[in-house]
């Protein structure tokens, strides 16, 4: 029985109330820091969902997912509540970092306390204020600094709830993905929050097809949550479900240039990437060890031995991967079924 | 009639002596039609002993020395791949004269991914540098006295700075006729006249008799393909130009870049988010809007615009700005119709096949 009352921060929201709360944080040595969050409540109970981006602060494609879908007119028709945290991590965006100012990175601190270090505090307030009160999480991501991924969700596909979520999403990719122990999935899921995680585009970068697919992937989970009316689609296509993948580490030191792209399928053995020195005339080839498609890759011509060059998600049929990955793709560079959405002018 | 002979014989042998002088680098000589890599020794970096690795190529034939330096700035790395892809070329076997081949000059900086020196230095700051000086005064004078000094022309070459790009394009003083007439014969879209800046190489070497053209493409700490194939064309188009390779491009008309002689760094009003709705090479109109900056949580949405109608050669890539930080560069330039033609046709051409074979088997960076 959902309650007809929920307060954040100390703050009571009624129902088919948009409101912006701000909670506070530790000081960045003399400054002072919050953590904004707009809660939107529909008229009607539902589920309690939040969305949050940039616990890693250098993450920050999320950020823009959020502002795009707030604006969103479907919301009017929001049953439950939607706890919007477009960037948890408000120190790591002051120095484009991922971690804290005490190095720790936050998605390892969870669920945190409220005596322990810096990242255990911003931890711990998030959890508690947040992520305690709600049914279900769709945490935002990017790849790490100097990487890129393939639009993907990363969920455990053995539990039916988030697979079909995570499926409803319509990224051209779902990734079965383990726990982290410390991490806001790992914990989250302890105290029965199931986490969908998406994954798209570059750190320190906006990618307006991440973005396009991160929006509409909002909207269709809420959709399959049964938090906003349903919409009769043409013939759905499922998404390319891979339990396995590996990141590809570099066998020597140097420069490197990678011949293959985000998406791109790869046979087992084909050549992915050369590694040089710039006065040398030895070329070292990276093959690829199975067949697959490439859903993250590393972006800096510079490596050294044991750098990830690429994420490759183990796929056997070849043709099919490259037909759902068009697909997918294409179908979010074209006009959204949001006019509001087609006001944003593409970001380049 | 024989004392004659014999006179003019010896003068002729004294003549070729003076032409055919010695090239010494790093202590090795270099003979004509030889290409050898050269190890300088530059300060170790704690206890990692460090080198700078230079490639000199001297052809059969007499002619200009030309460097071509890479990475002065440590995380600029396109003129890298540049140099790795020239070097490779078969025309290079018909060079007249000789050409240096450096391409990381800030060995230090590469290893940190950084700009800089590890004494937080620019190295293009501390020209002509000092043997008793900084770490990165001692590198700049190897790097002055080795190499530089010995030359008749250098290109250096660049990539913007960090989080931000360049359209391809050539920066050097229009006034001087010699390096105007080098700078569009490169074809990179877009050739900037540029001031001279304390300390750096292109002001210094000037100072010592040798011009130096500068090319700016790309992305710092990315590969960029489009910057990489304009780069390695337009080293062997001024080298043409300069006589010292055979003229292989005959076929088509050419034409002339976008020349401008003005350009400003557009800078926020504002802090926050910040969306950029142009790209690098769109020209646009005097009040049009460029980029968007908001908050997060905020419905208040500042608009960046235009000041004057001209062509985007610069644009930060990175989607956190503060009040004061450079968005776009914007080249003065009105006739916005011809801009656009040549930015097309000298940006389209790079990316076609190119003349030479044993380039085509270059697979394109993704």
């Amino acid at each position: 029985m959902p309650a007809t009352t929920f307060s954040l921060g100390g703050v009571e929201i009624p129902r088919g109330v948009n409101v912006t709360v701000n909670l506070e944080l530790p000081k960045l040595y003399n400054t002072p820091t919050q953590l904004p969050v707009r809660v939107i409540r529909g008229k009607r109970s539902g589920p309690i969902v939040f969305i949050s981006a940039a616990i890693h602060g250098d993450e920050l494609n999320g950020i823009e997912i959020i502002r795009r879908f707030r604006k969103l007119n479907i919301l009017n028709k929001l049953r439950g509540t939607l706890i919007l945290v477009p960037i948890v991590n408000v120190y790591g965006i002051m120095t484009l970092s991922r971690y804290l100012p005490d190095r720790r990175d936050l998605n390892r601190s969870f669920p945190g306390s409220a005596k322990g270090s810096l990242a255990g505090r911003v931890a711990k307030i998030f959890f508690d204020e947040i992520v305690q009160k709600c049914d279900l999480g769709i945490d935002l991501h990017t790849a790490s600094i100097h990487k890129s991924n393939l639009p993907q969700v990363r969920t455990n596909i053995d539990n039916q709830y988030t697979f079909g979520l995570a499926k409803a999403f319509g990224a051209p990719v779902v990734l079965h993905s383990e726990l982290r122990d410390g991490s806001l999935r790992a914990v989250a899921q302890e105290e029965g929050v199931p986490i969908l995680l998406y994954e798209a585009g570059e750190a320190l970068r906006f990618d307006e097809t991440s973005i396009r697919i991160g929006v509409q992937g909002l909207i269709n989970v809420l959709r399959a949550n049964e938090m906003l009316p349903k919409v009769l689609r043409k013939t759905k296509k499922i998404p390319l479900i891979t339990r396995s993948s590996r990141w590809i580490r570099s066998s020597e030191s140097g420069m490197l240039r990678t011949i293959k792209a985000l998406g791109d399928t790869v046979e087992k053995n084909e050549i992915i990437a050369y590694i040089d020195e710039p006065l040398d005339d030895a070329i070292y080839e990276i093959l690829s060890p199975f067949d697959g498609v490439i859903i993250g890759k590393s972006e800096i011509p510079l490596v050294q031995a044991g750098d990830a060059v690429f994420h490759i998600a183990k796929f056997g049929n070849l043709e099919v991967a490259e037909d759902k990955i068009e697909h997918f793709h294409e179908n979010m560079i074209e006009e959204s079924e949001f006019y509001e959405l087609n006001d944003e002018q593409m970001i380049e | 009639m024989k004392l004659i002979i014999i006179l003019s014989l010896f003068s002729s042998l004294l003549l070729s002596q003076v032409i055919d002088k010695k090239f010494i680098l790093g202590g090795v000589e270099v003979l004509k039609g030889t290409t050898v890599t050269i190890n300088i020794e530059l300060p170790k970096l704690y206890n990692t002993p460090t080198q700078l690795p230079v490639r000199v190529i001297r052809g059969k034939e007499d002619g200009p020395i030309v460097f071509i330096s890479a990475a002065i700035h440590g995380d600029e790395l396109n003129g890298i791949e540049i140099i790795r892809r020239l070097r490779k070329l078969e025309i290079l076997e018909n060079l007249k004269g000789t050409i240096i081949l450096v391409p990381i000059v800030n060995i230090y900086g590469v290893m940190n991914l950084s700009r800089y020196l590890p004494d937080r230095r620019d190295l293009n700051r501390n020209f002509p540098g000092s043997q008793k000086g900084s770490l990165a005064a001692r590198i700049a004078d190897i790097f002055f006295t080795e190499i530089v000094k010995k030359c008749d022309l250098g290109i250096d070459l660049h990539t913007a700075s960090i989080h931000k790009s360049n359209l391809p394009q050539i920066r050097t003083n229009l006034n001087n006729k010699y390096t105007f007439r080098l700078a569009t014969a490169f074809e990179a879209p877009l050739v900037l006249h540029s001031e001279l800046r304390d300390g750096s190489l292109r002001a210094v070497a000037q100072e010592a008799g040798v011009p130096i053209l500068l090319y700016e493409a790309g992305e710092a700490l990315r590969f960029d393909e489009q910057s990489i194939r304009i780069g390695v064309k337009g080293i062997v188009n001024v080298l043409i130009a300069n006589g010292m390779l055979p003229d292989v491009s005959n076929s088509k008309s050419k034409k002339f870049p976008v020349v401008v002689r003005h350009s400003a760094w557009l800078r926020s009003t504002n802090s926050g988010i910040i969306r950029t709705v142009k790209g690098l090479g769109d020209t646009v109109r005097e009040g049009e809007i460029i980029a968007y900056i908001n908050e997060p949580l905020d419905e208040n949405i500042y608009e960046i615009l235009a000041p004057y109608s001209g062509i985007i050669i610069g644009k930060s890539e990175m989607p956190l700005i503060q009040e004061g930080d450079a968005i776009f560069h914007i080249a003065n330039f009105k006739k916005l119709k011809i801009a656009d033609k040549k930015i097309l046709y000298f940006c389209d051409d790079a990316l076609d096949d190119c003349e030479f074979i044993d380039y085509n088997n270059e697979e394109a960076i993704e």
